[in-house]
Protein backbone atom coordinates (compact mmCIF):
# COMPACT_ATOMS: atom_id res chain seq x y z
CA UNK A 1 0.00 0.00 0.00
CA UNK A 2 1.06 3.73 -0.84
CA UNK A 3 1.34 6.47 1.36
CA UNK A 4 -1.39 7.80 -0.23
CA UNK A 5 -3.61 4.98 0.46
CA UNK A 6 -2.15 4.71 4.28
CA UNK A 7 -3.12 8.50 5.19
CA UNK A 8 -6.66 8.16 3.02
CA UNK A 9 -7.70 5.40 5.17
CA UNK A 10 -6.90 6.79 8.60
CA UNK A 11 -10.66 7.02 9.91
CA UNK A 12 -12.22 5.78 6.77
CA UNK A 13 -13.18 2.11 7.73
CA UNK A 14 -16.26 1.20 5.12
CA UNK A 15 -16.63 1.01 1.48
CA UNK A 16 -19.01 3.92 1.43
CA UNK A 17 -16.69 6.53 3.19
CA UNK A 18 -14.19 5.80 0.77
CA UNK A 19 -16.09 6.35 -2.04
CA UNK A 20 -18.05 9.64 -0.87
CA UNK A 21 -14.17 10.88 0.62
CA UNK A 22 -12.91 9.84 -2.54
CA UNK A 23 -15.02 12.53 -4.47
CA UNK A 24 -14.92 14.77 -1.86
CA UNK A 25 -10.94 14.75 -2.00
CA UNK A 26 -11.46 15.37 -5.77
CA UNK A 27 -13.62 18.35 -5.39
CA UNK A 28 -11.00 19.34 -2.48
CA UNK A 29 -7.84 19.04 -4.88
CA UNK A 30 -9.60 20.72 -8.10
CA UNK A 31 -11.20 23.79 -5.80
CA UNK A 32 -7.71 24.04 -4.58
CA UNK A 33 -5.40 23.14 -7.26
CA UNK A 34 -7.85 24.76 -10.30
CA UNK A 35 -9.95 27.29 -8.21
CA UNK A 36 -13.56 28.15 -8.50
CA UNK A 37 -16.47 28.53 -6.82
CA UNK A 38 -17.65 25.20 -6.83
CA UNK A 39 -19.10 24.35 -2.94
CA UNK A 40 -19.17 20.39 -1.37
CA UNK A 41 -22.88 19.62 -1.24
CA UNK A 42 -24.13 18.69 1.49
CA UNK A 43 -20.48 17.43 3.13
CA UNK A 44 -20.95 15.47 6.24
CA UNK A 45 -19.13 17.09 9.40
CA UNK A 46 -17.17 13.66 9.85
CA UNK A 47 -15.83 14.12 6.31
CA UNK A 48 -15.41 17.78 6.94
CA UNK A 49 -13.23 16.67 10.20
CA UNK A 50 -11.38 14.00 7.63
CA UNK A 51 -10.61 16.84 5.10
CA UNK A 52 -9.14 18.85 7.71
CA UNK A 53 -7.34 16.29 9.27
CA UNK A 54 -5.38 15.58 6.18
CA UNK A 55 -1.64 16.79 6.41
CA UNK A 56 0.54 18.57 3.69
CA UNK A 57 2.60 16.59 2.86
CA UNK A 58 -0.44 14.22 1.73
CA UNK A 59 -1.68 17.21 -0.61
CA UNK A 60 1.40 17.79 -1.85
CA UNK A 61 1.47 14.29 -3.72
CA UNK A 62 -0.89 16.49 -5.95
CA UNK A 63 -0.68 18.94 -8.44
CA UNK A 64 -2.11 19.93 -11.60
CA UNK A 65 -0.70 17.44 -13.77
CA UNK A 66 -0.94 14.59 -11.79
CA UNK A 67 -4.10 14.87 -9.61
CA UNK A 68 -5.75 12.45 -12.65
CA UNK A 69 -3.52 9.73 -12.22
CA UNK A 70 -2.92 9.79 -8.70
CA UNK A 71 -6.78 9.90 -7.74
CA UNK A 72 -7.18 7.32 -10.38
CA UNK A 73 -3.81 5.29 -8.56
CA UNK A 74 -5.96 5.67 -5.42
CA UNK A 75 -9.14 4.47 -6.64
CA UNK A 76 -7.29 1.33 -8.01
CA UNK A 77 -5.96 0.26 -4.77
CA UNK A 78 -9.26 1.18 -2.89
CA UNK A 79 -10.58 -1.20 -4.98
CA UNK A 80 -8.13 -3.73 -4.69
CA UNK A 81 -8.41 -3.43 -0.57
CA UNK A 82 -9.94 -6.71 1.44
CA UNK A 83 -13.42 -5.84 2.06
CA UNK A 84 -15.41 -7.60 5.21
CA UNK A 85 -19.45 -7.18 4.09
CA UNK A 86 -20.97 -7.06 7.38
CA UNK A 87 -24.97 -7.78 7.26
CA UNK A 88 -26.84 -5.81 9.97
CA UNK A 89 -30.28 -5.75 10.97
CA UNK A 90 -31.03 -2.29 11.34
CA UNK A 91 -29.06 0.78 10.03
CA UNK A 92 -26.30 1.48 12.53
CA UNK A 93 -24.76 5.57 12.26
CA UNK A 94 -21.34 6.26 10.75
CA UNK A 95 -19.47 6.54 13.81
CA UNK A 96 -20.62 3.41 15.33
CA UNK A 97 -19.57 1.63 12.10
CA UNK A 98 -16.48 3.76 11.98
CA UNK A 99 -15.60 2.00 15.46
CA UNK A 100 -16.80 -1.43 14.33
CA UNK A 101 -14.31 -1.04 10.99
CA UNK A 102 -11.34 0.10 13.49
CA UNK A 103 -12.44 -2.59 15.67
CA UNK A 104 -12.07 -4.71 12.55
CA UNK A 105 -8.85 -3.33 11.31
CA UNK A 106 -7.46 -3.72 15.49
CA UNK A 107 -8.50 -7.67 15.30
CA UNK A 108 -8.31 -9.12 11.94
CA UNK A 109 -6.13 -6.80 9.38
CA UNK A 110 -4.56 -3.24 9.26
CA UNK A 111 -6.23 -2.77 5.81
CA UNK A 112 -9.42 -3.85 5.26
CA UNK A 113 -12.63 -1.86 4.45
CA UNK A 114 -16.02 -2.49 5.82
CA UNK A 115 -19.23 -2.68 3.65
CA UNK A 116 -22.12 -2.69 5.68
CA UNK A 117 -25.48 -3.64 4.36
CA UNK A 118 -28.89 -3.97 6.12
CA UNK A 119 -30.74 -7.45 6.44
CA UNK A 120 -33.91 -7.27 8.78
CA UNK A 121 -34.34 -10.64 8.95
CA UNK A 122 -31.30 -11.47 11.17
CA UNK A 123 -33.32 -9.74 14.03
CA UNK A 124 -29.83 -9.20 15.89
CA UNK A 125 -26.17 -9.12 15.14
CA UNK A 126 -24.70 -10.45 11.77
CA UNK A 127 -23.57 -12.05 9.03
CA UNK A 128 -20.40 -11.80 7.06
CA UNK A 129 -19.35 -12.32 3.89
CA UNK A 130 -15.36 -12.77 3.67
CA UNK A 131 -13.40 -13.81 0.24
CA UNK A 132 -16.49 -14.98 -0.95
CA UNK A 133 -17.73 -16.86 1.97
CA UNK A 134 -20.85 -16.68 4.04
CA UNK A 135 -20.87 -17.49 7.49
CA UNK A 136 -24.09 -15.96 10.19
CA UNK A 137 -23.56 -15.39 13.50
CA UNK A 138 -27.02 -13.33 13.65
CA UNK A 139 -29.59 -14.17 16.45
CA UNK A 140 -31.77 -15.86 13.43
CA UNK A 141 -28.93 -18.40 12.82
CA UNK A 142 -28.64 -18.79 16.47
CA UNK A 143 -32.42 -19.11 16.87
CA UNK A 144 -31.97 -21.86 13.81
CA UNK A 145 -29.09 -23.68 15.56
CA UNK A 146 -31.10 -24.07 18.68
CA UNK A 147 -34.35 -24.70 16.90
CA UNK A 148 -35.02 -27.92 18.58
CA UNK A 149 -34.55 -26.80 22.32
CA UNK A 150 -36.74 -24.04 21.22
CA UNK A 151 -39.61 -26.35 19.98
CA UNK A 152 -39.25 -28.91 23.26
CA UNK A 153 -39.55 -25.85 25.25
CA UNK A 154 -42.64 -24.78 23.20
CA UNK A 155 -43.97 -28.09 23.01
CA UNK A 156 -43.23 -28.78 27.19
CA UNK A 157 -44.87 -25.23 27.50
CA UNK A 158 -48.07 -26.04 25.45
CA UNK A 159 -48.11 -29.45 27.77
CA UNK B 1 -112.20 -203.46 -25.22
CA UNK B 2 -112.96 -202.26 -22.09
CA UNK B 3 -109.62 -202.83 -20.59
CA UNK B 4 -107.52 -201.26 -22.74
CA UNK B 5 -109.37 -197.87 -23.02
CA UNK B 6 -108.96 -197.03 -19.27
CA UNK B 7 -105.13 -197.42 -20.41
CA UNK B 8 -105.55 -195.74 -23.69
CA UNK B 9 -107.83 -193.23 -21.50
CA UNK B 10 -105.05 -192.81 -19.00
CA UNK B 11 -102.45 -192.42 -21.53
CA UNK B 12 -104.08 -189.81 -23.04
CA UNK B 13 -105.30 -187.72 -20.56
CA UNK B 14 -101.77 -187.82 -19.20
CA UNK B 15 -100.44 -186.56 -22.74
CA UNK B 16 -103.33 -183.67 -22.53
CA UNK B 17 -102.81 -182.79 -19.08
CA UNK B 18 -99.01 -183.27 -19.55
CA UNK B 19 -99.63 -180.44 -22.73
CA UNK B 20 -102.23 -178.23 -20.64
CA UNK B 21 -99.15 -178.07 -17.56
CA UNK B 22 -96.92 -177.59 -20.24
CA UNK B 23 -98.96 -174.56 -21.86
CA UNK B 24 -100.37 -173.23 -18.73
CA UNK B 25 -96.12 -173.32 -17.77
CA UNK B 26 -95.34 -171.86 -20.98
CA UNK B 27 -98.32 -169.33 -20.62
CA UNK B 28 -97.79 -168.45 -16.49
CA UNK B 29 -94.27 -167.97 -18.08
CA UNK B 30 -94.92 -165.68 -20.53
CA UNK B 31 -97.11 -163.89 -18.21
CA UNK B 32 -94.20 -163.44 -15.49
CA UNK B 33 -92.04 -162.84 -18.71
CA UNK B 34 -95.01 -159.87 -20.08
CA UNK B 35 -94.69 -159.06 -16.59
CA UNK B 36 -91.09 -158.77 -15.81
CA UNK B 37 -91.15 -157.28 -19.31
CA UNK B 38 -93.72 -154.19 -18.66
CA UNK B 39 -91.46 -153.58 -15.06
CA UNK B 40 -88.35 -153.35 -17.21
CA UNK B 41 -88.59 -149.61 -18.40
CA UNK B 42 -85.84 -149.52 -20.66
CA UNK B 43 -85.93 -151.79 -23.27
CA UNK B 44 -82.55 -153.32 -24.98
CA UNK B 45 -81.35 -155.41 -27.48
CA UNK B 46 -80.83 -158.64 -25.66
CA UNK B 47 -84.24 -158.56 -24.09
CA UNK B 48 -85.69 -158.33 -27.39
CA UNK B 49 -83.78 -161.03 -29.00
CA UNK B 50 -84.39 -163.18 -25.88
CA UNK B 51 -87.93 -162.34 -26.05
CA UNK B 52 -88.19 -162.91 -29.73
CA UNK B 53 -85.94 -166.57 -29.33
CA UNK B 54 -88.41 -167.56 -26.37
CA UNK B 55 -91.48 -166.58 -28.22
CA UNK B 56 -90.23 -168.70 -31.18
CA UNK B 57 -89.71 -171.71 -29.08
CA UNK B 58 -93.02 -171.31 -27.13
CA UNK B 59 -94.75 -170.78 -30.55
CA UNK B 60 -92.90 -174.00 -31.88
CA UNK B 61 -93.89 -176.35 -28.79
CA UNK B 62 -97.34 -175.29 -28.89
CA UNK B 63 -97.39 -176.07 -32.35
CA UNK B 64 -95.62 -179.67 -31.79
CA UNK B 65 -97.79 -180.17 -29.10
CA UNK B 66 -100.93 -179.47 -30.97
CA UNK B 67 -99.64 -181.64 -33.74
CA UNK B 68 -99.35 -184.25 -31.37
CA UNK B 69 -102.30 -183.86 -29.86
CA UNK B 70 -104.02 -184.06 -33.23
CA UNK B 71 -102.23 -186.94 -34.22
CA UNK B 72 -103.06 -188.91 -30.90
CA UNK B 73 -106.67 -187.98 -31.22
CA UNK B 74 -106.35 -189.18 -34.82
CA UNK B 75 -104.29 -192.21 -33.53
CA UNK B 76 -107.21 -192.82 -30.95
CA UNK B 77 -110.28 -192.51 -33.08
CA UNK B 78 -108.68 -194.62 -35.67
CA UNK B 79 -107.65 -197.65 -32.96
CA UNK B 80 -111.24 -197.08 -31.62
CA UNK B 81 -113.01 -197.57 -34.62
CA UNK B 82 -111.35 -200.80 -35.85
CA UNK B 83 -111.21 -202.44 -32.94
CA UNK B 84 -113.81 -204.75 -33.56
CA UNK B 85 -111.56 -206.57 -36.21
CA UNK B 86 -108.32 -205.64 -35.80
CA UNK B 87 -108.49 -205.79 -31.87
CA UNK B 88 -105.56 -208.02 -31.30
CA UNK B 89 -103.37 -206.94 -34.24
CA UNK B 90 -103.78 -203.20 -33.59
CA UNK B 91 -104.15 -203.51 -29.79
CA UNK B 92 -100.62 -204.47 -30.53
CA UNK B 93 -100.08 -201.98 -32.93
CA UNK B 94 -101.89 -199.36 -30.91
CA UNK B 95 -99.86 -199.90 -28.49
CA UNK B 96 -96.71 -199.58 -30.60
CA UNK B 97 -98.27 -196.61 -31.88
CA UNK B 98 -99.09 -195.11 -28.72
CA UNK B 99 -96.35 -196.28 -27.05
CA UNK B 100 -94.61 -194.39 -30.22
CA UNK B 101 -96.81 -191.54 -29.60
CA UNK B 102 -96.04 -191.31 -25.87
CA UNK B 103 -92.44 -191.36 -26.50
CA UNK B 104 -92.75 -189.03 -29.37
CA UNK B 105 -95.25 -186.99 -27.03
CA UNK B 106 -91.95 -187.92 -23.91
CA UNK B 107 -89.09 -186.82 -26.73
CA UNK B 108 -91.57 -183.60 -27.65
CA UNK B 109 -92.13 -183.17 -23.72
CA UNK B 110 -88.23 -183.62 -23.40
CA UNK B 111 -87.17 -181.45 -26.55
CA UNK B 112 -89.79 -178.78 -25.52
CA UNK B 113 -88.08 -179.44 -22.13
CA UNK B 114 -84.77 -179.41 -23.21
CA UNK B 115 -85.73 -176.21 -25.39
CA UNK B 116 -87.73 -174.72 -23.09
CA UNK B 117 -84.32 -175.62 -20.45
CA UNK B 118 -82.36 -173.83 -23.31
CA UNK B 119 -84.66 -171.21 -22.89
CA UNK B 120 -84.73 -170.81 -19.99
CA UNK B 121 -80.82 -171.03 -19.84
CA UNK B 122 -80.79 -168.72 -22.51
CA UNK B 123 -83.70 -166.56 -20.38
CA UNK B 124 -81.35 -166.42 -17.33
CA UNK B 125 -78.40 -165.58 -19.09
CA UNK B 126 -80.95 -163.29 -20.90
CA UNK B 127 -81.91 -162.25 -17.31
CA UNK B 128 -78.06 -162.29 -16.20
CA UNK B 129 -77.72 -160.11 -18.70
CA UNK B 130 -80.85 -157.67 -17.76
CA UNK B 131 -79.59 -157.99 -14.39
CA UNK B 132 -76.39 -156.67 -15.60
CA UNK B 133 -78.21 -154.09 -17.35
CA UNK B 134 -80.18 -154.02 -14.19
CA UNK B 135 -76.94 -153.71 -12.41
CA UNK B 136 -76.28 -151.00 -14.89
CA UNK B 137 -79.24 -149.48 -14.52
CA UNK B 138 -78.57 -149.81 -11.19
CA UNK B 139 -75.28 -148.56 -11.53
CA UNK B 140 -76.42 -145.77 -13.80
CA UNK B 141 -79.63 -145.27 -11.29
CA UNK B 142 -77.00 -145.35 -8.10
CA UNK B 143 -74.92 -143.23 -10.51
CA UNK B 144 -77.92 -141.01 -11.13
CA UNK B 145 -78.62 -141.45 -7.70
CA UNK B 146 -75.14 -140.45 -7.07
CA UNK B 147 -75.23 -137.78 -9.78
CA UNK B 148 -78.68 -136.66 -7.89
CA UNK B 149 -77.42 -136.69 -4.85
CA UNK B 150 -73.94 -134.76 -6.09
CA UNK B 151 -76.42 -132.51 -7.84
CA UNK B 152 -78.56 -132.39 -4.16
CA UNK B 153 -75.27 -131.68 -2.50
CA UNK B 154 -74.03 -129.17 -5.11
CA UNK B 155 -77.27 -127.70 -5.09
CA UNK B 156 -77.19 -127.76 -1.50
CA UNK B 157 -73.43 -126.72 -1.60
CA UNK B 158 -74.62 -123.94 -4.42
CA UNK B 159 -77.70 -122.95 -1.91
CA UNK B 160 -75.32 -122.85 0.76
CA UNK B 161 -72.52 -121.01 -1.38
CA UNK B 162 -75.18 -118.98 -2.09
CA UNK B 163 -76.61 -118.42 1.11
CA UNK B 164 -72.78 -117.86 2.06
CA UNK B 165 -72.71 -115.13 -0.68
CA UNK B 166 -75.45 -114.23 0.44
CA UNK B 167 -74.58 -113.59 3.59
CA UNK B 168 -71.11 -112.38 2.51
CA UNK B 169 -72.19 -109.80 0.13
CA UNK B 170 -74.63 -108.64 3.00
CA UNK B 171 -71.60 -108.48 5.12
CA UNK B 172 -69.43 -107.26 2.80
CA UNK B 173 -72.18 -104.32 1.84
CA UNK B 174 -72.69 -103.92 5.10
CA UNK B 175 -68.56 -103.73 5.37
CA UNK B 176 -68.91 -101.38 2.49
CA UNK B 177 -71.45 -99.43 3.28
CA UNK B 178 -70.10 -98.99 7.10
CA UNK B 179 -66.48 -98.23 4.78
CA UNK B 180 -68.20 -95.88 2.40
CA UNK B 181 -69.56 -94.47 5.67
CA UNK B 182 -66.38 -94.14 7.85
CA UNK B 183 -64.65 -92.68 4.03
CA UNK B 184 -67.38 -90.27 3.50
CA UNK B 185 -67.05 -89.47 7.15
CA UNK B 186 -62.93 -89.35 6.87
CA UNK B 187 -63.31 -87.07 3.90
CA UNK B 188 -66.09 -84.95 5.78
CA UNK B 189 -63.81 -84.26 8.35
CA UNK B 190 -60.94 -83.97 6.22
CA UNK B 191 -62.75 -81.33 4.32
CA UNK B 192 -64.39 -79.82 7.72
CA UNK B 193 -60.42 -79.46 8.71
CA UNK B 194 -59.26 -78.16 5.45
CA UNK B 195 -62.41 -75.93 5.55
CA UNK B 196 -61.20 -74.81 9.02
CA UNK B 197 -57.86 -74.92 8.28
CA UNK B 198 -58.24 -72.31 4.95
CA UNK B 199 -60.75 -70.26 6.94
CA UNK B 200 -58.09 -69.90 9.52
CA UNK B 201 -55.41 -69.11 7.22
CA UNK B 202 -58.10 -67.30 5.50
CA UNK B 203 -58.63 -64.93 8.82
CA UNK B 204 -54.88 -65.26 9.52
CA UNK B 205 -53.93 -63.72 6.63
CA UNK B 206 -57.10 -61.14 6.15
CA UNK B 207 -55.81 -60.05 9.85
CA UNK B 208 -52.46 -59.88 8.89
CA UNK B 209 -53.45 -57.76 5.77
CA UNK B 210 -55.86 -55.86 7.60
CA UNK B 211 -52.92 -54.83 10.26
CA UNK B 212 -50.34 -54.40 7.49
CA UNK B 213 -53.00 -51.81 6.25
CA UNK B 214 -53.75 -50.38 9.93
CA UNK B 215 -49.94 -50.12 10.21
CA UNK B 216 -49.32 -48.74 6.90
CA UNK B 217 -52.14 -46.50 7.65
CA UNK B 218 -50.63 -45.40 11.25
CA UNK B 219 -47.74 -44.83 9.01
CA UNK B 220 -48.48 -42.79 6.96
CA UNK B 221 -50.89 -40.88 9.33
CA UNK B 222 -47.42 -40.50 11.39
CA UNK B 223 -45.64 -39.44 8.28
CA UNK B 224 -47.92 -37.18 7.89
CA UNK B 225 -48.62 -36.35 11.66
CA UNK B 226 -44.71 -35.70 11.68
CA UNK B 227 -44.59 -33.81 8.47
CA UNK B 228 -47.29 -31.79 9.79
CA UNK B 229 -45.88 -31.52 12.94
CA UNK B 230 -42.48 -30.25 11.01
CA UNK B 231 -44.56 -28.07 9.20
CA UNK B 232 -45.67 -26.33 12.32
CA UNK B 233 -42.09 -26.39 14.31
CA UNK B 234 -40.72 -24.49 10.58
CA UNK B 235 -43.80 -22.41 11.13
CA UNK B 236 -42.91 -21.98 14.73
CA UNK B 237 -39.41 -20.97 13.78
CA UNK B 238 -40.31 -18.90 11.60
CA UNK B 239 -42.83 -17.44 13.44
CA UNK B 240 -40.70 -16.84 16.46
CA UNK B 241 -37.83 -15.27 13.72
CA UNK B 242 -40.76 -13.33 12.39
CA UNK B 243 -41.92 -12.28 15.55
CA UNK B 244 -38.59 -11.82 17.19
CA UNK B 245 -37.64 -9.86 14.14
CA UNK B 246 -40.47 -7.49 14.42
CA UNK B 247 -40.06 -7.21 18.39
CA UNK B 248 -36.82 -7.39 18.61
CA UNK B 249 -36.02 -4.81 16.09
CA UNK B 250 -37.83 -2.30 17.68
CA UNK B 251 -37.26 -2.91 21.40
CA UNK B 252 -33.67 -3.60 21.11
CA UNK B 253 -31.58 -0.02 21.61
CA UNK B 254 -28.85 0.86 19.57
CA UNK B 255 -26.25 0.23 21.83
CA UNK B 256 -27.74 -3.59 22.73
CA UNK B 257 -27.74 -4.27 18.70
CA UNK B 258 -24.13 -3.03 18.22
CA UNK B 259 -23.38 -5.32 21.52
CA UNK B 260 -24.77 -8.17 19.75
CA UNK B 261 -23.09 -7.13 16.36
CA UNK B 262 -19.79 -7.41 18.41
CA UNK B 263 -20.69 -10.23 19.91
CA UNK B 264 -21.07 -11.95 16.58
CA UNK B 265 -17.54 -10.36 15.47
CA UNK B 266 -15.78 -11.76 18.45
CA UNK B 267 -17.19 -14.82 17.27
CA UNK B 268 -16.23 -14.66 13.99
CA UNK B 269 -13.00 -13.95 15.50
CA UNK B 270 -12.61 -17.37 17.66
CA UNK B 271 -13.87 -19.06 14.52
CA UNK B 272 -10.58 -17.57 12.76
CA UNK B 273 -13.02 -17.02 9.88
CA UNK B 274 -11.41 -13.76 9.10
CA UNK B 275 -7.62 -14.92 9.04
Amino acid sequence: MSALSDVFLQNTYTTTQAKRRLVLLRFFLDSKLFGGTKTLPDVDVNDQVWIGSLNDNFLKEFDKDNIASQLKALSDELAKMPVLTMLVAIEIPEDKLSELGNWCRQQFQKQILVEPKIDPRLIAGCSLIWNGIYRDYSVKAKIEADQTQILQSFQDILK
Amino acid sequence: MINTMPYLSNELIFAVVAGVVAIIFIVLYIREYYLRQQNLTRPNEVLEESEEKGLNIIHDAIKKSEDILSQAELEGVKTASSSEFHTAKLEKEYLEHLARAGKQAEDAILSVKQQFDTFLDQLRDAITESKVVKQSEMALTKTATDVQESLNKTESGFSQFLEELKTSITSSQASSQELIKQQVNQQFEKFEQNLSDFLTQTEQQSTKAVELEVKSARQLIDSYKSQQLSLIDENIVAMLEKTLSLVLTKKLSLKDQIDIVYESLEKAKTEKFIA
